[in-house]
Protein backbone atom coordinates (compact mmCIF):
# COMPACT_ATOMS: atom_id res chain seq x y z
CA UNK A 1 0.00 0.00 0.00
CA UNK A 2 2.63 2.30 1.03
CA UNK A 3 4.12 1.40 -2.39
CA UNK A 4 1.26 2.32 -4.32
CA UNK A 5 0.84 5.35 -2.28
CA UNK A 6 4.03 6.30 -3.45
CA UNK A 7 3.53 5.86 -7.13
CA UNK A 8 0.28 7.97 -7.00
CA UNK A 9 1.82 10.64 -4.79
CA UNK A 10 4.38 13.34 -6.39
CA UNK A 11 6.00 13.67 -3.16
CA UNK A 12 9.33 15.26 -3.14
CA UNK A 13 10.93 12.19 -1.93
CA UNK A 14 11.94 10.21 -4.78
CA UNK A 15 9.56 7.05 -5.50
CA UNK A 16 10.45 3.55 -5.32
CA UNK A 17 9.96 4.03 -8.83
CA UNK A 18 11.88 6.98 -10.09
CA UNK A 19 14.61 5.20 -8.60
CA UNK A 20 14.32 2.07 -10.67
CA UNK A 21 14.24 4.36 -13.66
CA UNK A 22 17.52 6.21 -12.16
CA UNK A 23 20.04 3.47 -12.86
CA UNK A 24 22.28 4.54 -15.72
CA UNK A 25 24.47 0.60 -16.11
CA UNK A 26 27.57 0.36 -15.75
CA UNK A 27 30.47 -2.23 -17.08
CA UNK A 28 29.15 -4.80 -15.02
CA UNK A 29 25.27 -4.66 -14.67
CA UNK A 30 23.12 -3.15 -17.43
CA UNK A 31 20.44 -1.17 -16.63
CA UNK A 32 17.64 -3.70 -16.87
CA UNK A 33 20.11 -6.16 -14.49
CA UNK A 34 20.33 -3.34 -11.71
CA UNK A 35 16.97 -2.58 -12.34
CA UNK A 36 15.90 -6.40 -11.60
CA UNK A 37 18.25 -7.02 -8.60
CA UNK A 38 16.12 -3.89 -6.81
CA UNK A 39 14.34 -5.32 -3.85
CA UNK A 40 11.61 -3.46 -5.03
CA UNK A 41 11.68 -4.55 -8.60
CA UNK A 42 8.80 -7.08 -8.53
CA UNK A 43 6.67 -5.00 -6.31
CA UNK A 44 6.75 -1.89 -8.76
CA UNK A 45 6.25 -4.12 -11.76
CA UNK A 46 2.90 -5.49 -10.35
CA UNK A 47 1.36 -1.95 -8.66
CA UNK A 48 2.18 -0.28 -12.89
CA UNK A 49 0.56 -3.64 -14.27
CA UNK A 50 -2.56 -3.41 -11.65
CA UNK A 51 -2.66 0.68 -11.75
CA UNK A 52 -2.96 0.66 -15.36
CA UNK A 53 -5.34 -1.41 -15.51
CA UNK A 54 -7.35 -0.04 -13.48
CA UNK A 55 -6.77 3.86 -14.52
CA UNK A 56 -7.88 2.90 -17.78
CA UNK A 57 -10.85 1.03 -16.26
CA UNK A 58 -11.83 4.05 -14.43
CA UNK A 59 -11.60 6.53 -16.81
CA UNK A 60 -13.42 4.89 -19.41
CA UNK A 61 -16.04 3.94 -16.57
CA UNK A 62 -16.19 7.99 -16.04
CA UNK A 63 -16.80 8.30 -19.98
CA UNK A 64 -19.48 5.81 -19.92
CA UNK A 65 -21.17 7.38 -17.14
CA UNK A 66 -21.30 10.99 -18.75
CA UNK A 67 -22.34 10.10 -22.11
CA UNK A 68 -24.88 7.69 -20.63
CA UNK A 69 -26.29 10.55 -18.62
CA UNK A 70 -26.24 12.60 -21.72
CA UNK A 71 -27.94 10.01 -23.86
CA UNK A 72 -30.42 9.55 -21.40
CA UNK A 73 -30.72 13.61 -21.36
CA UNK A 74 -31.23 13.87 -24.73
CA UNK A 75 -33.58 11.09 -25.31
CA UNK A 76 -35.93 12.74 -22.90
CA UNK A 77 -35.54 16.05 -24.29
CA UNK A 78 -36.00 14.15 -27.65
CA UNK A 79 -39.28 12.51 -26.51
CA UNK A 80 -40.74 15.71 -24.94
CA UNK A 81 -40.40 17.20 -27.93
CA UNK A 82 -41.82 14.60 -30.26
CA UNK A 83 -44.68 14.43 -27.89
CA UNK A 84 -45.57 18.70 -28.82
CA UNK A 85 -44.86 17.67 -32.14
CA UNK A 86 -47.33 15.30 -31.28
CA UNK A 87 -49.80 17.23 -29.76
CA UNK A 88 -49.60 20.28 -32.17
CA UNK A 89 -50.35 17.58 -35.30
CA UNK A 90 -53.48 15.79 -33.80
CA UNK A 91 -55.02 19.58 -32.97
CA UNK A 92 -54.41 20.64 -36.61
CA UNK A 93 -55.60 16.66 -38.00
CA UNK A 94 -58.75 17.79 -35.66
CA UNK A 95 -59.19 21.33 -37.17
CA UNK A 96 -59.11 19.40 -40.32
CA UNK A 97 -61.25 16.72 -39.61
CA UNK A 98 -63.88 19.93 -38.72
CA UNK A 99 -63.44 21.49 -41.86
CA UNK A 100 -64.21 18.56 -43.78
CA UNK A 101 -67.42 17.78 -41.36
CA UNK A 102 -68.39 21.31 -42.10
CA UNK A 103 -68.23 21.06 -45.87
CA UNK A 104 -71.05 20.91 -47.76
CA UNK A 105 -72.07 17.17 -48.38
CA UNK A 106 -73.65 17.42 -51.44
CA UNK A 107 -70.66 17.63 -53.35
CA UNK A 108 -69.35 14.47 -52.09
CA UNK A 109 -72.40 12.96 -53.48
CA UNK A 110 -72.04 14.30 -56.59
CA UNK A 111 -68.42 13.48 -57.55
CA UNK A 112 -69.57 9.67 -57.21
CA UNK A 113 -70.51 8.92 -60.86
CA UNK A 114 -72.55 5.53 -61.14
CA UNK A 115 -72.40 5.65 -65.23
CA UNK A 116 -72.32 2.09 -66.28
CA UNK A 117 -70.97 3.01 -69.59
CA UNK A 118 -68.73 5.08 -68.21
CA UNK A 119 -66.96 2.59 -65.79
CA UNK A 120 -66.57 0.21 -68.45
CA UNK A 121 -64.99 2.35 -70.38
CA UNK A 122 -62.44 3.29 -67.56
CA UNK A 123 -61.81 -0.60 -66.51
CA UNK A 124 -61.30 -1.18 -70.46
CA UNK A 125 -58.38 1.70 -70.47
CA UNK A 126 -56.89 0.59 -67.27
CA UNK A 127 -56.83 -3.38 -68.01
CA UNK A 128 -55.20 -2.41 -71.65
CA UNK A 129 -53.07 -0.06 -69.65
CA UNK A 130 -51.63 -2.60 -66.80
CA UNK A 131 -52.12 -5.84 -69.19
CA UNK A 132 -54.00 -7.11 -65.71
CA UNK A 133 -57.54 -8.53 -65.21
CA UNK A 134 -57.16 -9.11 -61.49
CA UNK A 135 -58.79 -5.56 -60.43
CA UNK A 136 -62.22 -4.19 -59.33
CA UNK A 137 -63.23 -0.53 -59.86
CA UNK A 138 -64.76 0.46 -56.30
CA UNK A 139 -65.80 4.25 -57.17
CA UNK A 140 -65.03 7.02 -59.45
CA UNK A 141 -64.89 10.47 -59.03
CA UNK A 142 -64.90 13.76 -61.18
CA UNK A 143 -61.51 15.38 -60.19
CA UNK A 144 -62.12 18.25 -58.39
CA UNK A 145 -58.45 19.41 -58.30
CA UNK A 146 -57.00 23.04 -59.03
CA UNK A 147 -57.14 24.38 -61.99
CA UNK A 148 -56.34 22.31 -65.01
CA UNK A 149 -53.05 22.78 -66.74
CA UNK A 150 -54.06 25.27 -70.12
CA UNK A 151 -53.04 23.36 -73.54
CA UNK A 152 -49.51 25.17 -74.05
CA UNK A 153 -48.13 24.41 -70.50
CA UNK A 154 -49.40 20.36 -70.76
CA UNK A 155 -47.89 20.65 -73.94
CA UNK A 156 -44.48 22.10 -72.69
CA UNK A 157 -44.13 19.52 -69.91
CA UNK A 158 -44.67 16.37 -72.13
CA UNK A 159 -42.54 17.64 -74.69
CA UNK A 160 -39.92 18.42 -71.41
CA UNK A 161 -40.35 14.83 -70.41
CA UNK A 162 -40.50 12.98 -73.20
CA UNK A 163 -37.21 11.03 -73.27
CA UNK A 164 -38.18 9.67 -69.51
CA UNK B 1 48.54 12.03 -63.55
CA UNK B 2 49.05 11.47 -59.67
CA UNK B 3 46.38 13.53 -59.41
CA UNK B 4 43.82 12.00 -61.11
CA UNK B 5 44.90 8.83 -59.16
CA UNK B 6 44.15 10.38 -56.27
CA UNK B 7 40.57 11.77 -56.75
CA UNK B 8 39.75 8.08 -58.03
CA UNK B 9 41.52 6.57 -54.72
CA UNK B 10 39.37 8.95 -52.95
CA UNK B 11 36.20 8.40 -54.71
CA UNK B 12 36.85 4.45 -53.95
CA UNK B 13 37.45 4.88 -50.50
CA UNK B 14 34.39 7.24 -50.14
CA UNK B 15 31.91 5.15 -51.77
CA UNK B 16 29.64 2.96 -49.56
CA UNK B 17 30.97 -0.46 -50.64
CA UNK B 18 34.16 0.34 -48.52
CA UNK B 19 32.26 0.91 -45.51
CA UNK B 20 29.92 -1.90 -46.20
CA UNK B 21 29.74 -4.26 -43.34
CA UNK B 22 27.29 -7.80 -42.84
CA UNK B 23 25.82 -5.73 -40.57
CA UNK B 24 24.53 -3.53 -42.88
CA UNK B 25 24.21 -5.69 -45.45
CA UNK B 26 22.16 -8.02 -43.66
CA UNK B 27 19.64 -5.25 -42.90
CA UNK B 28 19.64 -3.87 -46.49
CA UNK B 29 18.28 -7.60 -47.38
CA UNK B 30 15.46 -7.41 -44.30
CA UNK B 31 14.67 -3.90 -46.06
CA UNK B 32 13.92 -6.25 -49.19
CA UNK B 33 11.69 -8.43 -47.35
CA UNK B 34 9.73 -5.62 -46.16
CA UNK B 35 9.61 -4.47 -49.23
CA UNK B 36 7.89 -7.45 -50.33
CA UNK B 37 5.50 -7.24 -47.92
CA UNK B 38 4.30 -3.61 -48.29
CA UNK B 39 3.93 -4.13 -51.77
CA UNK B 40 3.30 -8.27 -52.43
CA UNK B 41 1.39 -9.00 -49.23
CA UNK B 42 -0.18 -5.52 -48.76
CA UNK B 43 0.40 -5.02 -45.17
CA UNK B 44 -0.11 -1.71 -44.20
CA UNK B 45 1.69 -0.31 -47.38
CA UNK B 46 1.25 3.22 -46.85
CA UNK B 47 3.51 2.78 -43.69
CA UNK B 48 5.38 0.18 -44.69
CA UNK B 49 6.77 0.63 -47.81
CA UNK B 50 8.03 3.98 -46.31
CA UNK B 51 10.08 2.57 -43.27
CA UNK B 52 11.52 -0.17 -45.96
CA UNK B 53 12.85 2.64 -47.73
CA UNK B 54 14.41 4.25 -44.87
CA UNK B 55 15.68 1.03 -43.18
CA UNK B 56 17.20 1.24 -46.72
CA UNK B 57 18.62 4.59 -46.49
CA UNK B 58 19.81 4.36 -43.00
CA UNK B 59 21.86 1.38 -43.68
CA UNK B 60 23.76 2.95 -47.24
CA UNK B 61 27.16 3.38 -45.59
CA UNK B 62 28.59 6.91 -45.56
CA UNK B 63 25.30 8.56 -47.37
CA UNK B 64 25.03 10.25 -43.67
CA UNK B 65 21.21 10.44 -43.80
CA UNK B 66 20.92 9.07 -40.42
CA UNK B 67 23.18 9.61 -37.00
CA UNK B 68 21.98 7.21 -34.60
CA UNK B 69 24.76 8.97 -32.09
CA UNK B 70 22.83 12.04 -32.41
CA UNK B 71 19.96 10.52 -30.63
CA UNK B 72 21.58 9.40 -27.65
CA UNK B 73 22.28 11.07 -24.71
CA UNK B 74 25.28 9.02 -24.09
CA UNK B 75 26.53 9.79 -26.76
CA UNK B 76 25.22 13.59 -27.42
CA UNK B 77 24.80 15.04 -24.42
CA UNK B 78 23.62 18.41 -23.42
CA UNK B 79 25.61 20.88 -21.18
CA UNK B 80 23.49 23.41 -20.13
CA UNK B 81 25.58 27.01 -19.49
CA UNK B 82 25.11 28.36 -15.94
CA UNK B 83 26.37 31.65 -15.60
CA UNK B 84 28.49 32.47 -12.45
CA UNK B 85 29.16 36.17 -11.14
CA UNK B 86 32.40 36.66 -9.68
CA UNK B 87 33.22 40.16 -8.93
CA UNK B 88 33.70 41.57 -12.62
CA UNK B 89 34.14 38.66 -14.02
CA UNK B 90 31.06 36.16 -15.57
CA UNK B 91 32.22 32.31 -15.08
CA UNK B 92 30.23 30.24 -17.35
CA UNK B 93 30.00 26.56 -16.27
CA UNK B 94 28.72 23.63 -17.94
CA UNK B 95 26.23 20.94 -16.42
CA UNK B 96 25.61 17.39 -17.50
CA UNK B 97 21.64 17.33 -18.49
CA UNK B 98 19.86 13.57 -19.64
CA UNK B 99 18.72 15.53 -22.54
CA UNK B 100 20.29 15.52 -26.14
CA UNK B 101 21.90 18.50 -27.59
CA UNK B 102 19.60 19.52 -30.30
CA UNK B 103 22.07 22.33 -31.59
CA UNK B 104 24.41 19.37 -32.52
CA UNK B 105 21.50 17.90 -34.36
CA UNK B 106 20.75 20.82 -36.50
CA UNK B 107 24.54 21.24 -36.68
CA UNK B 108 25.58 17.78 -37.92
CA UNK B 109 22.55 16.02 -38.35
CA UNK B 110 21.49 14.84 -42.35
CA UNK B 111 18.43 14.99 -43.65
CA UNK B 112 16.76 11.84 -41.71
CA UNK B 113 17.90 13.16 -38.63
CA UNK B 114 15.95 16.59 -39.53
CA UNK B 115 12.58 15.04 -40.07
CA UNK B 116 13.01 12.27 -37.54
CA UNK B 117 12.71 15.45 -35.40
CA UNK B 118 9.42 15.50 -35.80
CA UNK B 119 9.19 11.96 -34.22
CA UNK B 120 11.68 12.63 -31.45
CA UNK B 121 9.70 15.81 -29.98
CA UNK B 122 6.40 14.18 -30.50
CA UNK B 123 4.94 15.92 -33.17
CA UNK B 124 4.28 13.11 -36.06
CA UNK B 125 1.49 10.95 -34.20
CA UNK B 126 -0.58 13.65 -32.66
CA UNK B 127 -0.86 15.08 -36.34
CA UNK B 128 -2.07 11.51 -37.81
CA UNK B 129 -4.23 11.55 -34.73
CA UNK B 130 -5.31 14.51 -35.67
CA UNK B 131 -6.64 13.04 -39.18
CA UNK B 132 -7.87 10.21 -37.93
CA UNK B 133 -10.21 11.98 -35.35
CA UNK B 134 -11.31 13.93 -38.53
CA UNK B 135 -11.96 10.48 -40.07
CA UNK B 136 -13.75 9.02 -37.39
CA UNK B 137 -17.52 8.36 -36.84
CA UNK B 138 -17.77 8.49 -32.72
CA UNK B 139 -21.87 7.66 -33.47
CA UNK B 140 -22.15 3.92 -32.60
CA UNK B 141 -20.02 4.80 -29.38
CA UNK B 142 -21.84 7.29 -28.05
CA UNK B 143 -25.61 5.38 -28.79
CA UNK B 144 -23.51 2.11 -26.87
CA UNK B 145 -21.46 4.19 -24.01
CA UNK B 146 -21.25 0.17 -22.46
CA UNK B 147 -18.67 -0.02 -25.58
CA UNK B 148 -16.23 1.45 -24.02
CA UNK B 149 -15.92 -1.44 -21.15
CA UNK B 150 -14.56 -3.43 -24.51
CA UNK B 151 -11.88 -0.77 -25.45
CA UNK B 152 -10.78 -1.00 -21.95
CA UNK B 153 -10.91 -4.41 -21.35
CA UNK B 154 -8.67 -5.29 -24.92
CA UNK B 155 -6.14 -2.82 -23.54
CA UNK B 156 -5.23 -5.96 -21.16
CA UNK B 157 -2.91 -7.36 -23.72
CA UNK B 158 -0.90 -4.64 -23.40
CA UNK B 159 0.02 -4.68 -18.91
CA UNK B 160 0.02 -8.59 -19.59
CA UNK B 161 2.47 -7.88 -22.13
CA UNK B 162 4.38 -5.33 -19.71
CA UNK B 163 4.63 -7.91 -17.37
CA UNK B 164 5.47 -10.75 -19.70
CA UNK B 165 8.73 -8.55 -20.41
CA UNK B 166 9.64 -8.00 -17.22
CA UNK B 167 9.10 -12.16 -16.42
CA UNK B 168 11.28 -12.34 -19.57
CA UNK B 169 13.97 -10.71 -17.57
CA UNK B 170 14.45 -13.33 -15.14
CA UNK B 171 15.53 -16.18 -17.43
CA UNK B 172 18.56 -14.27 -18.53
CA UNK B 173 18.05 -14.37 -22.32
CA UNK B 174 16.49 -11.07 -22.54
CA UNK B 175 17.33 -8.10 -21.23
CA UNK B 176 14.49 -4.93 -20.90
CA UNK B 177 14.28 -2.04 -18.92
CA UNK B 178 10.88 -0.97 -17.48
CA UNK B 179 11.30 1.83 -20.07
CA UNK B 180 11.55 -0.48 -22.68
CA UNK B 181 8.87 -3.03 -21.40
CA UNK B 182 6.40 -0.32 -21.47
CA UNK B 183 7.56 0.37 -25.22
CA UNK B 184 6.72 -3.14 -26.13
CA UNK B 185 3.56 -3.59 -24.44
CA UNK B 186 2.19 -0.51 -26.23
CA UNK B 187 2.23 -3.14 -29.30
CA UNK B 188 -1.00 -4.44 -27.80
CA UNK B 189 -2.55 -1.04 -28.52
CA UNK B 190 -2.69 -1.81 -31.88
CA UNK B 191 -2.21 1.41 -32.82
CA UNK B 192 0.78 2.59 -34.96
CA UNK B 193 1.03 6.44 -33.56
CA UNK B 194 0.23 5.14 -29.92
CA UNK B 195 2.86 2.83 -30.38
CA UNK B 196 5.64 4.98 -32.14
CA UNK B 197 4.96 7.92 -29.50
CA UNK B 198 5.40 6.51 -26.58
CA UNK B 199 8.55 4.66 -27.53
CA UNK B 200 9.88 7.91 -28.87
CA UNK B 201 9.70 9.25 -25.35
CA UNK B 202 10.66 5.91 -23.28
CA UNK B 203 13.17 3.63 -25.52
CA UNK B 204 13.93 5.53 -29.19
CA UNK B 205 16.68 3.05 -29.75
CA UNK B 206 13.77 0.34 -30.12
CA UNK B 207 11.17 2.48 -32.55
CA UNK B 208 12.40 0.59 -35.74
CA UNK B 209 11.18 -3.43 -34.27
CA UNK B 210 8.59 -1.82 -32.67
CA UNK B 211 7.29 0.02 -35.35
CA UNK B 212 7.62 -2.93 -37.71
CA UNK B 213 5.66 -5.36 -35.32
CA UNK B 214 2.71 -2.71 -34.56
CA UNK B 215 2.07 -2.33 -38.12
CA UNK B 216 2.58 -6.16 -39.20
CA UNK B 217 0.55 -7.77 -36.88
CA UNK B 218 -2.24 -4.90 -37.20
CA UNK B 219 -2.32 -6.04 -40.88
CA UNK B 220 -2.66 -9.58 -39.85
CA UNK B 221 -5.77 -8.70 -37.28
CA UNK B 222 -7.90 -10.96 -39.98
CA UNK B 223 -5.03 -13.94 -39.64
CA UNK B 224 -4.51 -13.79 -35.69
CA UNK B 225 -8.06 -12.45 -33.98
CA UNK B 226 -10.84 -15.20 -35.63
CA UNK B 227 -9.27 -18.37 -34.69
CA UNK B 228 -8.87 -16.46 -30.97
CA UNK B 229 -12.30 -15.34 -31.12
CA UNK B 230 -13.76 -19.00 -32.24
CA UNK B 231 -11.78 -20.44 -29.23
CA UNK B 232 -13.43 -18.46 -26.81
CA UNK B 233 -16.96 -18.75 -27.85
CA UNK B 234 -19.65 -20.93 -28.72
CA UNK B 235 -21.61 -20.98 -32.10
CA UNK B 236 -24.62 -19.79 -30.18
CA UNK B 237 -23.31 -16.58 -28.83
CA UNK B 238 -21.76 -16.29 -32.21
CA UNK B 239 -25.31 -16.17 -33.40
CA UNK B 240 -26.85 -13.22 -31.21
CA UNK B 241 -27.74 -10.50 -33.39
CA UNK B 242 -28.15 -7.04 -31.86
CA UNK B 243 -30.79 -4.85 -32.02
CA UNK B 244 -30.36 -1.70 -34.38
CA UNK B 245 -28.58 1.31 -32.49
CA UNK B 246 -30.29 4.71 -31.44
CA UNK B 247 -29.95 7.53 -33.86
CA UNK B 248 -27.46 9.80 -32.51
CA UNK B 249 -28.06 13.49 -32.89
CA UNK B 250 -25.27 16.69 -33.68
CA UNK B 251 -25.35 17.72 -30.55
CA UNK B 252 -24.22 14.98 -28.76
CA UNK B 253 -21.51 14.21 -31.48
CA UNK B 254 -20.05 17.72 -30.92
CA UNK B 255 -20.37 17.42 -27.11
CA UNK B 256 -18.86 14.03 -27.12
CA UNK B 257 -14.94 15.24 -28.49
CA UNK B 258 -14.80 17.89 -26.36
CA UNK B 259 -16.30 16.25 -22.89
CA UNK B 260 -13.52 13.24 -23.75
CA UNK B 261 -11.10 15.91 -24.07
CA UNK B 262 -11.59 17.39 -20.82
CA UNK B 263 -12.52 14.04 -18.92
CA UNK B 264 -9.44 12.28 -20.05
CA UNK B 265 -6.58 15.27 -19.96
CA UNK B 266 -7.46 15.90 -16.45
CA UNK B 267 -6.90 12.53 -15.14
CA UNK B 268 -3.89 11.45 -17.42
CA UNK B 269 -2.56 15.02 -18.44
CA UNK B 270 0.19 12.85 -20.19
CA UNK B 271 -2.57 11.62 -22.81
CA UNK B 272 -3.36 15.25 -23.63
CA UNK B 273 -1.11 15.45 -26.78
CA UNK B 274 -2.74 12.19 -28.14
CA UNK B 275 -6.25 12.03 -27.31
CA UNK B 276 -6.74 16.11 -26.93
CA UNK B 277 -5.62 16.07 -30.87
CA UNK B 278 -8.05 13.12 -32.15
CA UNK B 279 -10.81 15.21 -30.32
CA UNK B 280 -10.16 18.09 -31.97
CA UNK B 281 -9.90 16.68 -35.63
CA UNK B 282 -13.42 14.84 -34.45
CA UNK B 283 -14.99 18.34 -33.12
CA UNK B 284 -13.67 19.67 -36.74
CA UNK B 285 -15.57 16.94 -39.22
CA UNK B 286 -18.79 16.67 -36.48
CA UNK B 287 -19.04 20.94 -36.02
CA UNK B 288 -19.53 21.02 -39.94
CA UNK B 289 -17.84 24.16 -40.20
CA UNK B 290 -14.45 23.12 -41.08
CA UNK B 291 -14.85 21.72 -44.03
CA UNK B 292 -11.52 22.93 -45.55
CA UNK B 293 -9.42 21.81 -42.58
CA UNK B 294 -11.12 18.79 -42.12
CA UNK B 295 -10.52 18.07 -45.62
CA UNK B 296 -6.56 18.89 -45.24
CA UNK B 297 -6.53 16.98 -41.92
CA UNK B 298 -7.73 14.14 -43.52
CA UNK B 299 -5.88 13.81 -46.86
CA UNK B 300 -2.88 16.37 -48.04
CA UNK B 301 -1.50 17.02 -43.97
CA UNK B 302 -1.96 13.17 -43.10
CA UNK B 303 -0.36 11.85 -45.81
CA UNK B 304 2.70 13.97 -45.52
CA UNK B 305 3.18 13.23 -42.36
CA UNK B 306 2.93 9.35 -42.87
CA UNK B 307 5.84 9.71 -45.26
CA UNK B 308 7.71 11.50 -42.83
CA UNK B 309 6.80 9.25 -40.40
CA UNK B 310 7.37 6.09 -42.12
CA UNK B 311 10.56 6.63 -43.51
CA UNK B 312 12.29 8.45 -40.35
CA UNK B 313 11.00 5.81 -38.32
CA UNK B 314 12.66 2.93 -40.89
CA UNK B 315 15.85 5.20 -40.30
CA UNK B 316 15.99 4.21 -36.77
CA UNK B 317 16.68 0.78 -37.66
CA UNK B 318 20.28 0.75 -37.64
CA UNK B 319 22.18 -2.40 -37.58
CA UNK B 320 23.70 -1.83 -34.23
CA UNK B 321 19.82 -1.18 -32.85
CA UNK B 322 18.03 -3.83 -34.94
CA UNK B 323 20.46 -6.86 -35.50
CA UNK B 324 19.86 -7.96 -31.54
CA UNK B 325 17.97 -10.41 -30.11
CA UNK B 326 15.53 -8.11 -28.49
CA UNK B 327 14.20 -7.97 -32.06
CA UNK B 328 13.03 -11.44 -31.69
CA UNK B 329 11.51 -10.64 -28.50
CA UNK B 330 9.91 -7.61 -29.31
CA UNK B 331 8.18 -9.38 -31.91
CA UNK B 332 7.07 -12.56 -30.26
CA UNK B 333 5.74 -9.85 -27.32
CA UNK B 334 3.97 -8.16 -29.49
CA UNK B 335 2.17 -11.18 -31.17
CA UNK B 336 1.39 -11.78 -27.39
CA UNK B 337 -0.17 -8.67 -26.34
CA UNK B 338 -2.19 -8.68 -29.91
CA UNK B 339 -3.77 -12.15 -28.69
CA UNK B 340 -4.18 -11.02 -25.02
CA UNK B 341 -5.80 -8.21 -26.20
CA UNK B 342 -8.18 -9.65 -27.92
CA UNK B 343 -8.84 -12.53 -25.56
CA UNK B 344 -9.68 -10.12 -22.75
CA UNK B 345 -12.07 -8.39 -24.99
CA UNK B 346 -13.98 -11.20 -25.85
CA UNK B 347 -14.02 -12.51 -22.22
CA UNK B 348 -15.32 -9.57 -21.35
CA UNK B 349 -17.76 -9.54 -24.37
CA UNK B 350 -18.92 -12.75 -23.00
CA UNK B 351 -19.65 -11.18 -19.63
CA UNK B 352 -21.67 -8.86 -20.99
CA UNK B 353 -23.41 -11.34 -23.25
CA UNK B 354 -24.12 -12.94 -19.63
CA UNK B 355 -25.42 -10.02 -17.58
CA UNK B 356 -27.13 -8.25 -20.59
CA UNK B 357 -29.15 -11.85 -20.81
CA UNK B 358 -27.84 -12.73 -24.15
CA UNK B 359 -28.35 -9.22 -26.24
CA UNK B 360 -24.45 -8.34 -26.41
CA UNK B 361 -22.73 -10.45 -29.06
CA UNK B 362 -19.29 -11.47 -27.42
CA UNK B 363 -17.60 -11.16 -30.87
CA UNK B 364 -18.01 -7.29 -30.84
CA UNK B 365 -15.34 -7.25 -27.88
CA UNK B 366 -12.23 -8.09 -29.91
CA UNK B 367 -12.76 -5.27 -31.67
CA UNK B 368 -11.25 -3.01 -28.50
CA UNK B 369 -7.48 -3.53 -29.62
CA UNK B 370 -7.90 -0.49 -32.32
CA UNK B 371 -6.49 -1.57 -35.56
CA UNK B 372 -9.78 0.83 -37.00
CA UNK B 373 -11.38 -0.25 -38.74
CA UNK B 374 -9.85 -3.51 -39.36
CA UNK B 375 -10.73 -5.39 -36.23
CA UNK B 376 -14.43 -3.70 -36.29
CA UNK B 377 -14.55 -6.00 -39.78
CA UNK B 378 -13.27 -9.12 -38.52
CA UNK B 379 -15.86 -9.14 -35.53
CA UNK B 380 -18.53 -8.87 -38.78
CA UNK B 381 -16.78 -11.32 -40.55
CA UNK B 382 -16.49 -13.99 -37.90
CA UNK B 383 -20.27 -13.05 -36.86
CA UNK B 384 -21.33 -13.75 -40.56
CA UNK B 385 -19.93 -17.00 -41.01
CA UNK B 386 -22.39 -17.94 -37.97
CA UNK B 387 -25.05 -16.45 -39.09
CA UNK B 388 -25.24 -14.79 -42.78
CA UNK B 389 -27.83 -12.58 -42.01
CA UNK B 390 -26.20 -11.03 -38.93
CA UNK B 391 -24.54 -7.47 -39.06
CA UNK B 392 -22.14 -6.66 -36.45
CA UNK B 393 -20.27 -4.18 -38.44
CA UNK B 394 -21.81 -1.11 -36.49
CA UNK B 395 -22.03 -2.73 -33.12
CA UNK B 396 -18.34 -3.39 -33.44
CA UNK B 397 -17.21 -0.05 -34.02
CA UNK B 398 -18.24 1.55 -30.48
CA UNK B 399 -15.39 -1.36 -28.81
CA UNK B 400 -13.30 -0.44 -32.21
CA UNK B 401 -13.19 3.22 -31.66
CA UNK B 402 -13.40 3.33 -28.04
CA UNK B 403 -10.26 0.83 -28.34
CA UNK B 404 -8.38 4.03 -29.81
CA UNK B 405 -9.18 6.27 -26.64
CA UNK B 406 -8.36 3.02 -24.83
CA UNK B 407 -4.76 2.52 -25.84
CA UNK B 408 -4.01 6.41 -26.04
CA UNK B 409 -4.91 6.47 -22.30
CA UNK B 410 -2.97 3.32 -21.35
CA UNK B 411 0.17 5.08 -23.54
CA UNK B 412 -0.82 8.42 -20.93
CA UNK B 413 -0.84 5.83 -18.06
CA UNK B 414 2.59 4.40 -18.66
CA UNK B 415 4.21 7.74 -20.28
CA UNK B 416 3.30 9.03 -16.90
CA UNK B 417 4.67 6.01 -14.60
CA UNK B 418 8.03 5.41 -16.74
CA UNK B 419 8.54 8.63 -18.44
Amino acid sequence: MNLFLNLMSESAEPSVIDRLLSYTGDAEKSVAQQQISDPDYWGSVGIITVTGILVVFLILAILIFFFWLMGTLFKAVDKSKKKKQEAAAAAKAQEAVQKAVEAPVVEEAAEVEDDGELIAVISAAIAAYTDDEGFTIKSVRKHEGKRARSAWSAAGITENTRPF
Amino acid sequence: MEIFANTVKGLIDGSGFMGLTWQNGLMILLSFVLFYLAIKKQYEPLLMLPIAFGMLLTNLPNAELYHSYLWDPATNPYFAPEYIEQGSNVIVEFTKHTSLDYGRVLHEGGLLDMLYLGVKLGIYPPIIFLGIGAMTDFGPLIANPKSFLLGAAAQGGIFFTFLGACLLNLTGIADFTLKEAGSIAIIGGADGPTAIYLTSKLAPQLLGPIAVAAYSYMALVPVIQPPIMKALTTEKERQVKMGQLREVSKLEKVVFPIAVTIIVSLIVPSAAPLVGVLMFGNLMKESGVCGRLVNTAQNELMNIITIFLGITVGATAVAENFLSPKTLFIIALGLIAFCVGTACGVLLGKLMYIISGKKINPLIGSAGVSAVPMAARVSQKVGAQSNPSNFLLMHAMGPNVAGVIGSAVAAGVLLSVLG
